[in-house]
């Protein structure tokens, strides 16, 4: 079993779409004894929408697939727990590292204690539903 | 003259053939949104039209029909309780979201006119904008395109979609005045402040909070409105269940019900309404959604509909435009729709009745 994170643009028009999430919930199946997939958001956008965002995603999806993501309108590391956007926890210390872009080592410090070894990937929006089998055979 | 539009007239065509809008769709080989938005009259291309005519056997000139009237059209406003109703859809998952907009357009096609939510909440306009944006997107990218019409924030503020403006009720002075003291006392008791720089103070408290310890925070409260001689104008809500732990601070005007017969007053200038429906599950403010307008929307021919949970108090049991027992999950409120939708009968005038 592998860790991997995958690092997307932000955008609620790509992502909340009934078709792809349902096609997106078979592929994850498919990967679920091979690959463990996290996603991870950035957008100019506030801490509100994010974590509002990932409340979404997480409900629709049936599965949390999703724990932080990136305001650089804020420079903000964004949690999420339930769906009232009501537990943003903010780090002040972060703030400088996110403005300077550095999302992908951010990530790895969050997930180090839980996923020593993950894979962090920037990927394309275009058919995110899909490209999670690029890691099937991985 | 803006609001002249074509549209396709084929409901007795379909009723006298004996078809229904599903088995066109498919005789058309297009998907039922498709052919909703058809006839709504989104677009039709003529090959459509051409097809559409040979298949009832009709010409063009049987089923158009010019609409000169001055409303932008007729439409069915549904106004739903924002943090209940879409946290129960949600978390149904994405089937259940699927199957809530298939009961909507179920709804469009038993009465020929068009939905529009509009979601009522207490969260500041930023964070229900947020939400209603996400909303939005989902139902654009399942092809209905314009079924979420906006969004009233703190009871006070409507947000429309279709002209980006932005409707406020009269703001309270006293409140903007006192905020600071009032999030002091809040704070000191450990609330959270939610919503900024508003006429309304939503704050929440972390989940070990006690009852006890919330009613204190709104003795408090009220003690500070009383000294301020604010009792009379400005309200202390709480709320302690399982969507949150929460202490309201807000004018007494601004409530659920006065929120939903403000956006009708918007809505009847520009659209023709017979029929609202109002849902909410947690709290008895939702059904005064409906009770506080019930007289007023009969008085000028709007039928007024709530479709309620089993755990609201008061609901009248022999008022038949009251659904009762059906909100308890997801395909709880698909249901309720389903009923009402079988229930709802057409009247000459253009009007309904149950």
């Amino acid at each position: 079993m592998i860790d991997v994170v995958l690092l997307y643009k932000y955008s609620s028009k790509d992502f909340m779409d009934i078709d792809k999430i349902i096609e997106f919930q078979k592929n994850l199946e498919e990967l679920t004894d091979k690959v463990n997939i996290k996603m991870c958001f950035y957008g100019k956008n506030t801490i509100e929408e994010m974590s509002t965002f990932m409340s979404y995603f997480n409900l629709l999806v049936g599965k949390k697939v999703c724990d932080i993501s990136f305001s650089l309108l804020c420079n903000e590391l964004v949690t999420e727990i339930g769906v009232n956007n009501k537990s943003i926890k903010k780090s002040a210390t972060l703030t400088n590292k996110i403005s300077s872009h550095e999302i992908i080592n951010i990530i790895k410090d969050y997930y180090t204690p839980v996923m020593k070894d993950a894979k962090i990937i920037e990927m394309p929006n275009k058919d995110w539903q899909s490209t999670i089998l690029d890691f099937k055979g991985v | 003259m803006e609001n002249i539009k074509v549209e396709i007239r084929i409901k007795e065509v379909l009723k006298k053939r004996g078809i229904s809008q599903v088995q066109l769709a498919k005789m058309l080989g297009i998907s039922e949104i498709k052919l909703s938005r058809i006839l709504n009259g989104v677009s039709i291309k003529f090959d459509m039209l051409a097809k559409l005519c040979v298949l009832l056997n009709v010409e063009p000139g049987d089923i158009l029909h010019v609409n000169e009237g001055g409303s932008a059209g007729s439409i069915i406003p549904m106004f739903l309780d924002y943090s209940g109703t879409t946290d129960k859809l949600l978390s149904g998952g994405v089937e259940n979201l699927r199957n809530f907009f298939q009961s909507i357009l179920a709804l469009e096609r038993k009465t020929n006119k068009k939905v529009k939510i509009i979601m009522v909440t207490g969260s500041s306009l930023e964070a229900a904008k947020s939400k209603f944006t996400l909303l939005n997107d989902l139902a654009m990218n399942y092809g209905l395109q314009d079924l979420f019409l906006g969004v009233v924030s703190e009871y006070c503020g409507y947000f429309s979609t279709e002209d980006q403006t932005m409707t406020l009720m009269p703001i309270s002075a006293e409140l903007i005045q006192i905020r600071p003291q009032v999030q002091k006392v809040l704070e000191i008791h450990g609330a959270h402040i939610n919503s900024k720089n508003t006429t309304f103070i939503n704050s929440y408290f972390d989940a070990g909070v006690s009852r006890v310890e919330l009613a204190s925070a709104c003795e408090d409260l009220e003690r500070l409105l009383r000294h301020k001689g604010l009792a009379e104008d400005i309200e202390v809500l709480s709320y302690y269940d399982e969507y949150g732990k929460e202490i309201d601070v807000k004018p007494k005007t601004h409530t659920k019900a006065s929120a939903v017969g403000m956006c009708i007053e918007i809505l009847k200038k520009k659209y023709d309404v017979r029929l609202v429906v109002i849902g909410g599950d947690s709290q008895v403010e939702d059904l005064s959604m409906y009770t506080e307008n019930k007289e007023c929307f009969e008085s000028i021919g709007i039928l007024p509909v709530f479709i309620a949970p089993r755990n609201i108090g008061d609901v009248k049991v022999g008022d038949k435009n009251i659904f009762i027992g059906c909100w308890e999950n997801a395909e709880g409120i698909i249901s309720a729709i389903q009923t009402l939708t079988e229930r709802i009968i057409t009247t000459e005038d253009g009007g309904f009745h149950l």
